[in-house]
């Protein structure tokens, strides 16, 4: 997909979008591959966060080919290391440590919910090029990329439907160069928050429900309802009005990423306001796979894998659905604490 | 704000769509995810 210029098309050479093109056209390219679903962007934590966070930081937008090609291949899977045991993501009580020794910071700690460490292309890599972050003493960004793996070891975190979603990932004496540290020293806490302001923006490209609106909404049940093994939401009279009310949802969802684009793509770093979309389709989605579980009926129990699961057990990933309410941060409980913020927040922009 | 997109960015769009509805069928999708490169 890469090669073809439908991922980071804002950033690739050629490509269908071709050069000068921005978030919106890497929008446009998102949506369309979710209406056809196609499987996700994989790489989304280093095409939609680490990656837009490490060019604007490092080079002008008349430059912008700076995010690494192996990011945009999925040579590199990357993945960010936050939340800590005993600190959970309050990075102000990070207990990993960078003690400098020459010309390198050695990282000893673990960090923990570690999303797509696992994953086969990063295993195949772990050698030599599976990069992270180290969030470290004094809040540096440390990309452990050249960490040998035995040095780097993770651990899957299995959940009751026998995937892995999250990982432990434990640094022992890891040796990363003083060029490597993101954003340089001491301002890993800047770097950090302003990737999290990007994932706003990239979870709206990933996240294929949000993109597809009505027919996303539409597809799973009437295929469902076609093998007789569901109920289609907009004739059933108890889910109608819920399913008209998730369809308006996911619209409302995309509304918002397109206005959060466009100002990404005038240059605007995205700020609090971008937290708003995510909060919104934590609740619509997990309302929609909810809807989807009760649809299915006897069948709900069938998972990947049976015979009698509707899309081969797709939805009865509701399990995790239900964490997903930590998706929405603590400020879910404050929305106007986020308009608040919103408001009173000036703009920042991109070196021009 | 105007947020809607502009010719070059609905032909974007169009092509993109064609594409996809030619080259991405459910049936491509599943296979290409049961292969060795999934």
């Amino acid at each position: 997909m890469y090669e073809a210029g439908f991922v980071g098309a804002d950033v690739a050479q050629g490509g269908p979008a071709a050069a000068g093109s921005t978030f919106v056209e890497e929008m446009i390219l998102q949506e369309e591959m979710a209406l056809a679903k196609a499987p996700p962007v994989l790489n989304i934590l280093a095409v939609g966060m680490a990656g837009p966070d490490h060019q604007s930081r490092t080079a002008p937008t008349s430059r912008r080919s700076a995010i690494p090609p192996k990011m945009l291949s999925c040579e590199e899977i990357w993945c960010q290391g936050y939340s800590e045991p005993n600190s959970g993501s309050d990075l102000a009580s990070l207990q990993t440590r960078a003690v400098k020794d020459g010309d390198h910071y050695v990282i000893n700690g673990q960090k923990v919910w570690t999303s797509l460490r696992t994953h086969r292309g990063l295993d195949d890599a772990a050698g030599a090029h599976g990069p992270e972050r180290a969030q470290a003493q004094g809040h540096h960004l440390l990309p452990a990329r050249h960490a040998r793996a035995r040095r780097r070891r993770c651990k899957p975190l299995e959940q009751i439907t026998g995937d892995a979603e999250f990982n432990e990932v434990y640094f022992d004496n890891v040796r990363v160069h003083e060029s490597q540290i993101l954003g340089g020293l001491n301002n890993g806490w800047a770097v950090g928050l302003t990737t999290l302001m990007y994932e706003r923006l990239a979870l709206g490209f990933g996240l294929a429900g949000a993109a597809c609106a009505s027919r996303s909404t539409g597809s799973w049940t009437w295929r469902g309802a076609d093998e007789g093994r569901a109920r289609p939401p907009r004739s059933d009279p108890g889910h109608a009005p819920e399913a008209r009310a998730a369809v308006d949802r996911y619209r409302g969802v995309q509304v918002h990423r397109r206005a959060r684009h466009h100002q990404a793509a005038q240059g605007e770093l995205p700020g609090p306001e971008a937290s708003a979309g995510k909060m919104m389709w934590v609740e619509g989605h997990q309302r929609v796979q909810e809807m989807a579980m009760e649809l299915q009926a006897a069948t709900r129990s069938s998972c990947s894998g049976s015979r009698w699961a509707v899309e081969n057990g797709l939805w009865q990933y509701r399990l995790p659905a239900l964490p997903r309410q930590l998706h929405r941060g603590r400020d879910h409980r404050d929305p106007e604490e986020h308009h608040r913020r919103a408001r009173a927040r000036p703009p920042e922009r991109l070196d021009p | 704000m105007n947020f809607g997109f502009n010719d070059e960015q609905e032909l974007l769009r169009s092509t993109a769509r064609k594409f996809f509805d030619n080259e991405c069928s459910s049936e491509v999708v599943r296979r290409l995810m049961d292969g060795p490169r999934a």
